[in-house]
């Protein structure tokens, strides 16, 4: 079936963390909405606790006991996985959908061999056994270059670096041809050389497989090299969200130029300190009523304290969602 | 592996060593035999004559060192009580205490495993309530107790189960599930802690990921990086068993080693308290090897040497 050029459509999407009281709330996400089309990539970007990862789990609805999607929907080929059974979710997950974790180290159980859990999907989704099984997984492994597969497949996690962890992570991700692959901080735990080289995959195996990549990061770099689009997210809730060029050049969001201005120049090492942004993210439990972003916003206005900015149009794909955009 | 194999067999020895020297020591200093032997109106000539007779009357090294040499040859000495040699009269009461200590360990690990694993499943549910209450408890209740506490409801009250002995099946169960008790507890809870922290690990998550049944996912991966701790223990519960066996055979007078040595020591039976403890602690030192190669089976990560 086909629905058009759009893979993927949240809409006010709303995931909540429960406390272990049942009255402290945290609004994890609070009312995201985006579209991703088919071989697209979208990057999400922002710090910790902005509700990129838990947006992602509930994409992939694998989030942990205590959070609920409280209301919105996630339309995955038109079809709403939020209204899905935990069985048709099973058959979709891993199959028609997939994701890298963040740390290769602990992504992969330390008492089976790589092979077998290389195995495990393609034996759940694809019913595949003997030949075609060994076949298909000596050609994952080489997809995502792996030398000597044969020797690799028998061996387990604690014999490999991380490096080579993650490309078997990627390899059991798209073991069974997915449309969508979401990776999350797909980087941040490997070397800064290993880092570049599994860019270099991840564009590689999204261009050769046709895949919709959802990348989140709290890396420009990684947003820039990757993704066609990017959203910036603060606070459970999305306040940017443009092209990536765009955003990069032309930034209306005070958290998104913030974030940009903070990002070390390689060129100006030791010319100034890290420009880093004041203050700490608000607790999500208690937010305020007006902008989260409010009370770190440089160029705040009084307005901003009292109710949160809507979304407003710069360009037809470039969104913001501050007051300071309105007035301008 | 071999290299590993032998260096434990050498610590093996020198504790096998200490633990001999211990008991040997020990046992006489806790009073003289000839005593208990003769009658009560012995001359101080005829206790003389006794300790010569068995050779108590030389030093303790001089003794200790015709012991070895008697044990190296396979001789443990004779029972001063059952003029019987001691080595045979353990091997006559072993195999019954094995037979209680493994039904024990089995039973114990079987029950402690699933009621671990399903308290961490339906985690704060009533289940698991209940499941920690009772590990709480039966760890803090005294096995002598708790073996009269069920003879007087099971044996006394409701005539299901017979008080003591060894004729059948029916007289293990009381036995068993008294020393069964403590280790179900500690394996419950080692389990529980296991699982729960293993089903919060990220490659857990990667298994979700992969669209695998959440049954699959527990019983093959959580259940098998679980029992990684619950393997660590299992020779220290076998040697709490064991040593358990005193105590709840002297409550269902079950005819094992237990009952024989608590007898010895009240007899100052020294060659069958040695013999007794020997056994024992070489069966122990070597059960406990087995689990340490055993971790190798499950956990690829662990290397001998």
């Amino acid at each position: 079936m086909n629905h058009g050029d759009t893979l993927l459509q949240v809409k006010d999407l709303k995931t909540h963390i429960l406390g272990r009281d049942g009255l402290r709330v945290t609004k994890a996400v609070d009312g995201v909405s985006f579209d991703l089309k088919r071989g697209e990539t979208l990057g999400i970007i922002g710090e910790s606790g902005s509700g990129k990862t838990m947006t992602a789990l509930s994409i992939m609805r694998i989030l942990p006991e205590a959070a609920r999607v409280i209301s919105g929907e996630i339309l995955f080929n038109g079809e709403n996985l939020l209204k899905k059974g935990d069985a048709e979710m099973r058959r979709l997950r891993g199959e028609q959908m997939s994701m890298i974790l963040q740390d290769p180290m602990v992504s992969l159980d330390p008492l089976f061999t790589v092979g077998s859990q290389l195995a495990e999907p393609l034996k759940v989704h694809r019913r595949l056994s003997g030949a075609p099984l060994a076949n298909r997984m000596t050609e994952l492994m080489s997809a995502v270059s792996i030398p000597s597969p044969e020797t690799r497949l028998k061996q387990y996690p604690h014999q490999m670096s991380g490096g080579m962890l993650q490309r078997i992570v990627g390899a059991i991700a798209i073991s069974c041809d997915p449309q969508l692959l979401i990776a999350d901080e797909p980087t941040t735990a490997l070397d800064p050389t290993v880092q570049a080289q599994f860019l270099d995959l991840l564009e590689t195996l999204r261009d050769s497989k046709h895949l919709s990549v959802i990348v989140v990061t709290h890396d420009f770099g990684v947003a820039a090299r990757l993704c066609d689009r990017v959203m910036v997210m603060y606070a459970g809730r999305v306040v940017e969200m443009g092209p990536i060029r765009e955003i990069f050049d032309h930034p209306r969001h005070p958290y998104t130029k913030a974030l940009l201005a903070s990002i070390p120049d390689a060129t100006e090492l030791g010319a100034r300190r890290l420009r880093s942004i004041e203050g700490s993210p608000p607790d999500l439990a208690m937010l305020p009523p007006g902008c989260p972003f409010a009370p770190r916003c440089p160029s705040v206005l009084e307005r901003c304290h009292r109710e949160y900015p809507g979304e407003f149009r710069i360009a037809s794909e470039h969104v913001a969602s501050c007051w300071q955009v309105s007035a301008q | 592996m071999l290299r590993y194999f032998f260096s434990r067999l050498r610590l093996a020895v020198i504790t096998i060593l200490g633990v001999s020297l211990i008991v040997f020591v020990t046992s006489r200093m806790s009073g003289d035999v000839t005593l208990l032997l003769l009658p009560q109106d012995a001359s101080e000539a005829d206790i003389k004559a006794m300790q010569h007779e068995l050779g108590l009357d030389a030093p303790y090294y001089v003794q200790y060192y015709k012991f070895l040499r008697n044990v190296a040859d396979g001789d443990f000495g004779e029972s001063l009580r059952y003029r019987e040699p001691a080595f045979s009269l353990i091997m006559s009461r072993l195999p019954a205490t094995l037979e209680l200590a493994f039904s024990a360990f089995i039973l114990s690990t079987i029950v402690g495993l699933l009621m671990g694993i399903v308290s961490a499943r339906m985690r704060s549910s009533w289940i698991d309530y209940f499941s920690r209450i009772f590990s709480i408890t039966a760890q803090s209740m005294p096995s002598f107790w708790v073996g009269i506490m069920l003879i007087l409801v099971f044996a006394v009250e409701l005539h299901w189960l017979p008080t003591s002995g060894a004729q059948g099946v029916e007289y293990l169960v009381l036995p068993v599930v008294t020393l069964a008790l403590v280790p179900i507890a500690s394996t419950l809870r080692i389990t529980r802690s296991a699982m729960l922290q293993t089903l919060d690990a990220d490659y857990v998550k990667f298994l979700r990921v992969k669209g695998l049944r959440e049954q699959f996912i527990v019983w093959k991966h959580a259940l098998r990086n679980a029992l990684v701790p619950v393997i660590a223990i299992s020779g220290l519960t076998l040697g709490f068993l064991i040593g358990g066996t005193v105590i709840v055979e002297s409550v269902f007078a079950w005819p094992g080693l237990g009952n024989l040595m608590v007898e010895s020591i009240f007899t100052r039976d020294y060659p069958v308290i040695q013999a007794g403890v020997l056994v024992t602690s070489i069966f122990l030192i070597f059960l406990n090897l087995a689990v340490d190669l055993l971790f190798g089976v499950i956990d690829p990560r662990v290397r001998f040497g």
